[in-house]
């Protein structure tokens, strides 16, 4: 990962590598948003927090592949899942250019990512090597959350990087 | 960026080597957002019934405990990277996911640090039903701090 190249803070990368107490760093932080309004708040906090670290920011948004019982309606499977990245692809855009204009000096980068989104994002966190993961707690509601189960606490107990959950 | 009141970033302490660098994790951030840094030891509170025949040993539990927290506290202070805003140290006394959200409302802290493990409590918080508690419960950010 290209983006992370110096220490954000008032220490430099290389005191921090030198000095084995101080070795965490701000370097690349991640925000698996949604289209709903805790996504984007999700995505604001951490683009606030990124801009003031100087660290890169990573948007993310996850595509559930899509499960069918029977035969039935099959054949318009694939284009709802094109439907589906389409919208996706649209939504980080979205997101990505609000945050660029809001913050100018933050680096955006959008990824798009296929399967369940807690386990996407907890294995992009490794694969990019992030210090921190920010994702949103309430968008689906009460219900929602009984009835599929939470990213948020799925992702605080899977992921092996830190997690900052925005209410 | 929208700058509003300033902020301040509360930080779970338990005595853990965990919840020690979720503090250095956490100062690195305050650093970042100039925020203000509070660290807070939670007591459990001792069940010992408060008559006469005991005051001698709950007094000295009590101190114990008080003791021990404030060690804690002043362990992680000593351990935090050089250039961190001086943090203010507090023990609170009651149930960790309960006394941590009070006092990050009272305060208005902009986000509230644990560790993903340690001892008891902080522990619970992880890997019990309490990580729902905390995370759900919480009207602000909570940042569950995960070691490298």
């Amino acid at each position: 990962m290209q983006l992370g190249s110096e220490c954000p803070v008032a220490w430099s990368r290389t005191e921090c590598l030198g000095r084995r107490r101080y070795d965490i760093c701000v370097k690349t932080i991640i925000a698996a948003i949604d289209n709903s309004a805790g996504g984007r708040k999700a995505a604001q906090v951490a683009a606030e927090l990124a801009s003031q670290c100087n660290a890169p920011l990573l948007l993310t948004h996850s595509v559930s592949p899509l499960f069918y019982a029977s035969d039935w309606g099959a054949s318009q499977v694939p284009d709802m899942e094109m439907a589906a990245q389409t919208a996706s692809q649209a939504l980080l855009d979205e997101q990505c250019a609000s945050l660029k204009q809001q913050f100018p000096r933050l680096s955006v980068e959008a990824r798009q990512l296929n399967g369940n989104a807690a386990d996407t994002v907890a294995e992009l966190a490794v694969a990019v090597d992030a210090d921190l993961v920010v994702v949103g707690s309430r968008s689906m509601g009460v219900l929602g959350r009984i009835a599929l189960g939470s990213v948020s606490s799925r992702l605080v107990h899977t992921c092996t990087r830190s997690v900052l959950v925005v209410p | 960026m929208t700058t509003r009141e300033p902020k301040s970033i509360i930080v779970g302490i338990d005595g853990s080597k965990v919840a020690q660098q979720a503090a250095q994790f956490a100062a690195e951030i305050a650093q970042g957002t100039h925020s203000s840094l509070e660290l807070v030891f939670v007591r459990q509170p001792r069940l010992i019934p408060p008559v006469a025949e005991y005051s001698a040993v709950l007094t000295q539990t009590e101190e114990a405990d008080q003791g021990f927290a404030e060690e804690c506290l002043r362990h992680a202070r000593a351990q935090l990277p050089p250039m961190t805003p001086e943090p203010v140290l507090t023990v609170l006394t009651g149930n960790i996911v309960d006394e941590l959200l009070k006092r990050a409302e009272a305060i208005g802290a902009s986000m509230v640090v644990v560790g993903s493990r340690g001892k008891g409590a902080l522990e619970r918080i992880a890997f019990g039903s309490s990580a729902d508690g905390l995370v759900h419960a919480s009207k602000r950010p909570v940042l569950v701090f995960h070691p490298r």
